[in-house]
């Protein structure tokens, strides 16, 4: 970990440009990646705005509920398809920059799955009761109907039986 | 509103940060000497190593609290339980009626062996 921050320092010096990491790719364990704890200090929220890339007044951590990330940031979803198709990004098939901070649940708002930060033509509301009104439509016409039916004006199969008479052979007057 | 997160300077700053990390990018991405030092294939995206890290880690950042163990019922033990117990009852009444007579032999469930 020592050697992974002096790299670090001497590349900042180098490139001059601060906030950039370049490391080697010599191991790279979920425990020195993965997100602190939930931070309760005002101090501690700065420094961790500054590790995510994020400004200090713009970086809100998820809320510790119990199903909360720690000081993961509570970023504004903007899926991939929402965003323009014809910027230059670096990554084009997740229209990402590199290093451009991922939301939570990055994965759910690719260009192949949902994308929930559409502006709808039609609202959910609306959607909905649309779809409960014409199926309350179908159904209760059914339901309605169903002890009602209407059929054609026949009678019932004249077949010989025994002992059922049909038909008596008199004639018409 | 002058200092805030949408006032012109930190669209400025943010947009210069943008376009040095740009740069940087372009530069390590068409580096021909990268392979040489060992360091090929995609570039180490921090951001990108943050979130699998998280995903991987969420359980550590679990706590049992009211909300998460209410979800936690009602997504997981309640359908469990409630099927069980919706299968238990008509077993037993199906149970109940062959017992007592009431199921013809014409209606009985296993007809093909």
């Amino acid at each position: 970990m020592a050697r992974l921050v002096r790299l670090v320092d001497t590349s900042r010096r180098i490139s001059g440009l601060p906030g950039v990491l370049i490391s080697r790719s010599a191991g790279n364990w979920n425990k020195d990646w993965k997100p602190g704890p939930y931070p309760v200090n005002p101090e501690d929220r700065a420094a961790v705005a500054r590790k995510y890339g994020l400004r200090p007044d713009e970086y809100k951590p998820i809320p510790d509920d119990g199903l909360g990330v720690g000081d993961y940031p509570d970023l504004p979803l903007v899926t991939a398809e929402s965003r323009d198709p014809y910027y230059p990004w670096d990554h084009p098939e997740h229209r990402r920059d590199f290093m451009e901070p991922i939301h939570a649940e990055y994965d759910m708002y690719g260009l192949d799955r949902v994308n929930a930060s559409q502006k709808l033509r039609f609202s959910v509301t609306q959607q909905f009761l649309a779809f409960m009104g014409v199926m309350t439509f179908f159904v209760g016409t059914y339901y309605l109907m169903e002890s009602r039916k209407i059929h054609w004006p026949l009678l019932p199969k004249q077949y010989p039986g025994d002992g059922k008479v049909h038909y008596t052979f008199e004639k018409p007057e | 509103m002058a200092d805030g997160p949408e006032s012109v300077s930190a669209i400025r700053e943010r947009a210069a940060i943008k376009a040095a990390i740009k740069r940087e990018y372009q530069k390590q991405v068409l580096n021909p000497y990268r392979h040489g030092s060992g360091e090929g294939g995609a570039l180490f995206d921090p951001a990108l190593q943050r979130f699998m890290s998280m995903r991987a880690t969420q359980y550590d950042f679990f706590r049992p609290t009211p909300k998460a163990s209410l979800l936690g019922t009602l997504m997981i033990v309640a359908p469990i339980l409630g099927y069980g117990l919706l299968l238990k009852r008509d077993k037993d009444q199906f149970e109940k009626k062959i017992r007592t007579g009431q199921v013809a032999y014409a209606d009985r469930e296993f007809k093909f062996y």
